[in-house]
């Protein structure tokens, strides 16, 4: 799908993000290659080519009385790879989904991917499309 | 027609202006290096607002958590709404850093060594939870699968 495929090599990744979508019952854990954190630690915008991201998706258990809730169901793995030729068309970005323990690829269409940059360059342009950066407002 | 056509110029310069132009302000060190741990598991603890890391090393992963040599790391940071996106909330400062490892002890028995080091959102109004609460929040926790 869009000539990505999914890769397990994210488990050797730093995780960049951690994330509760309380707004829809899901949790995430974004993991970034070295290109990522090093560009993050460098706080180097645009992110370079070969920059690489993956977000897990699970949904939730209930919450225990502590107050603690943990991952359900594995729901999805997403990919985001920078390449500013390649993807020029989506502000360099390739995206790429794979649902469930199948990891069955997401998308048959190109449309796919403008689906998921719309949402990226409506609300994130500056920050090079990115959601899930470490960021602190500005003072 | 003109009307309408002003009327879709001012729905995009609303739309424009609700956004940031500004470049964000990056903060690596919100990023937490557990060097060649891998990820075991997530939690998010809504009454503290804090989403948390379990760390640990490959050969523990599958096998009982408390085997000999086994370490774990469990990062704790307060959450944030995520800036850009309604309706979730991501991680911020770090609040604590949790470390554990299981060494051998005297009679064949082992022992649990446990450390709480606070973080740069820790509050001095914070409380230090107990030790023996916090090791079986890590022994206990589930695995996130990860395929």
């Amino acid at each position: 799908m869009n000539g990505i495929s999914y890769t397990p090599a994210y488990k050797n990744w730093k995780v960049i993000s951690v994330t509760d979508k309380y707004d829809g019952g899901s949790m995430r854990v974004v993991y970034g290659n070295d290109i990522m954190i090093k560009a993050i630690k460098e706080k180097k915008l645009p992110f370079p080519d070969g920059a690489m991201m993956a977000k897990l998706v699970w949904g939730k258990q209930r919450v225990d009385k502590e107050g603690n809730t943990f991952p359900g169901n594995f729901q999805n793995v997403q990919l985001m790879i920078k390449d500013s030729k390649k993807y020029s068309s989506t502000e360099g970005w390739g995206f790429a989904r794979f649902d469930g323990l199948e990891l069955k690829p997401y998308g048959k269409t190109a449309a796919f991917e403008k689906t998921c940059i719309n949402c990226h360059r409506l609300l994130v342009p500056q920050n090079d499309f990115v959601f899930n950066i470490p960021t602190k407002p500005i003072k | 027609m003109l009307k309408y056509t002003l009327y879709l110029i001012c729905l995009a310069s609303l739309l424009g202006s609700c956004q940031t132009d500004k470049a964000p302000l990056m903060a690596p060190e919100y990023l937490y290096d557990a060097k060649n741990q891998q990820m075991i598991s997530s939690s998010i603890n809504s009454r503290n607002g804090t989403s948390s890391l379990l760390y640990g090393k490959d050969e523990t992963l599958s096998s009982k958590r408390y085997s000999e040599g086994a370490n774990y790391t469990l990062v704790t940071w307060k959450q944030k709404p995520m800036p850009g996106w309604y309706g979730t909330n991501m991680n911020s400062a770090i609040y604590s850093v949790e470390t554990m490892s299981v060494q051998p002890g005297t009679n064949h028995q082992l022992n649990l060594r446990y450390q709480f080091k606070t973080g740069p959102s820790f509050d001095v109004k914070n409380t230090i939870p107990s030790a023996k609460e916090r090791i079986n929040f890590i022994l206990t926790q589930p695995k996130a699968v990860q395929p």
